[in-house]
């Protein structure tokens, strides 16, 4: 059972801003509700008022004009990026994250805009943005902004979200070279559990990797130093430098899931694996071609 | 807070008056007698509460009713015609895939959304669609080759095509 509360539904984006403006502190947004139900059943949330956004124009689809990259609507269930061809094609390790979350059921429903916006340290979606450079357009009372990804964490379940202000899509620019990306995951199950440490790698044939890091931090990382390592040289040799640094970079807790000494090890592991999935993936796209 | 609400219940126009808060677990179990569809977690974490929304599995306990305004839901009591079973409970059956039946409800909705979408599937298909079904007694075996067996032996796509 839930405690009582009133549900509305915004038609419009400024309609949404007014609603959460007049409901206050005690208003939350709502998109799939696959955590913000979990967190009101367990009564950590008790919202008085649901403004539900999904009824807004444009909110929920995928939109990918030639040469524009992509645009994701906040309250797209991550379903449908899973199954989107596009973005498994161009946007592969975004499909892989959104693939890693929760069960089918809750893919059905849980939204990228939500997955992001709880600003949990092990959001699957994340670290695919983060190496993707994601740009985050949101809608607010004072006006719509466009937010860097790797400016919007600012802690656990902390955004730079103010009062009122919303997510209303989340645009991946257009990879200029070939890319392969790789997201690897590492839970207690292969479904429903939350990551205990996560890695996105994401190697573009102008020789450019990128390495996101999630569950290790207050927030998902970007390891910008393992990458430059990988800037001059591929070899076994920096990729386990590469691999060692992201380990540096890492600041994991202990909780329920795993221990510090167990996330830091595997971080350096993962990401070892990461990147040498990655460069291999590339290679072998690139000789096809 | 009350909303009207229409939606369409195994094939049936509902229509109905429901609080805000009211989950569609709640709403189907309580106002339609539809109790198919158990709560085992509440959290969308066991899948006992999975029915079809559009076609599509969903955590009944993680939606609210006034969110299947429109929509066309289905449950295990809209599988079957009459006093035939749809081939998946009858597969279920056959491969004694179950013991106490509390999760069985959700996994057999979860299988018809699959073969829905996906007559033919493979193994690891089929492993994925069950994977935020949570058995607790018979396993997961008997549950996979009932439901690999459905999709083998069925041809059409029709629903409740006889094995």
């Amino acid at each position: 059972m839930l405690l009582p509360f009133d549900y509305v539904r915004a038609g419009t984006r400024e309609d949404a801003v007014n609603l959460a403006i007049e409901a206050g502190h005690t208003g939350s947004f709502l998109a799939g509700g696959t955590d913000l139900f979990v967190r009101m059943y367990d009564r950590q949330l008790r919202p008085k008022t649901l403004i539900d956004l999904k009824a807004i124009e444009g909110i929920e689809g995928i939109e990918h004009q030639n040469g524009e990259g992509l645009s994701i609507g906040a309250a797209s269930p991550l379903n449908m990026l899973v199954r989107n061809k596009f973005i498994r094609s161009e946007y592969g390790l975004l499909a892989q994250a959104a693939h890693s979350v929760g069960s089918l059921q809750v893919r059905n429903r849980a939204s990228i805009g939500g997955n992001i916006c709880n600003a949990s340290p092990a959001a699957d979606t994340a670290p695919a943005l983060l190496v993707y450079e994601a740009e985050i357009e949101t809608w607010g009372p004072k006006s719509s902004r466009l937010i860097p990804i790797s400016e919007f964490f600012t802690g656990p379940g902390k955004t730079v979200l103010e009062k009122g202000e919303f997510v209303y899509k989340i645009r991946l620019p257009k990879n200029d070279t070939q890319s392969y990306g790789v997201y690897l995951k590492l839970g207690r199950t292969d479904s429903v559990d939350l990551s205990i440490v996560s890695v996105a790698c994401l190697a573009f044939a102008s020789g450019e990797v990128r390495i996101a890091l999630g569950a290790v931090a207050p927030t998902p990382i970007r390891a910008r130093e393992a990458e430059s390592v990988l800037l001059n040289s591929k070899d076994d040799e920096a990729i386990a430098q590469a691999a060692s640094l992201a380990r540096e970079m890492a600041v994991p807790i202990s909780d329920i899931r795993a221990g510090e000494e167990y996330r830091l090890e595997m971080t350096e592991v993962m990401a070892g694996n990461a990147i040498r999935q990655a460069l291999s993936g590339l290679a072998a796209i690139r000789e096809v071609k | 807070m009350t909303h009207r609400i229409e939606m369409t219940v195994n094939g049936e126009p509902v229509r109905a008056e429901v609080s805000s808060q009211m989950r569609l677990l709640d709403f189907l179990r309580e106002e339609l007698d539809l109790t198919g569809a158990k709560e085992g977690c509440g959290k969308g974490e066991c899948g006992a509460c999975t029915v079809l929304v559009d076609g599509e599995p969903v955590n009944s306990c993680l939606m609210l009713a006034v969110e299947a305004n429109g929509k066309e839901v289905l449950t295990v009591e809209g599988l079957g015609e009459g006093d035939r079973l749809d081939s998946i409970q009858q597969s279920i059956i056959d491969n004694s895939a179950l013991q106490c039946g509390y999760c069985t409800p959700g996994i057999v909705m979860s299988a018809k959304g699959l073969l829905l979408r996906n007559p033919n599937p493979t193994r690891d298909e089929v492993v994925e669609a069950i994977s935020g079904n949570l058995c607790r007694c018979t396993g997961y075996a008997r549950v996979i080759d009932a439901i690999m067996q459905v999709s083998a032996s069925s041809d059409s796509q029709e629903e409740g095509s006889e094995r």
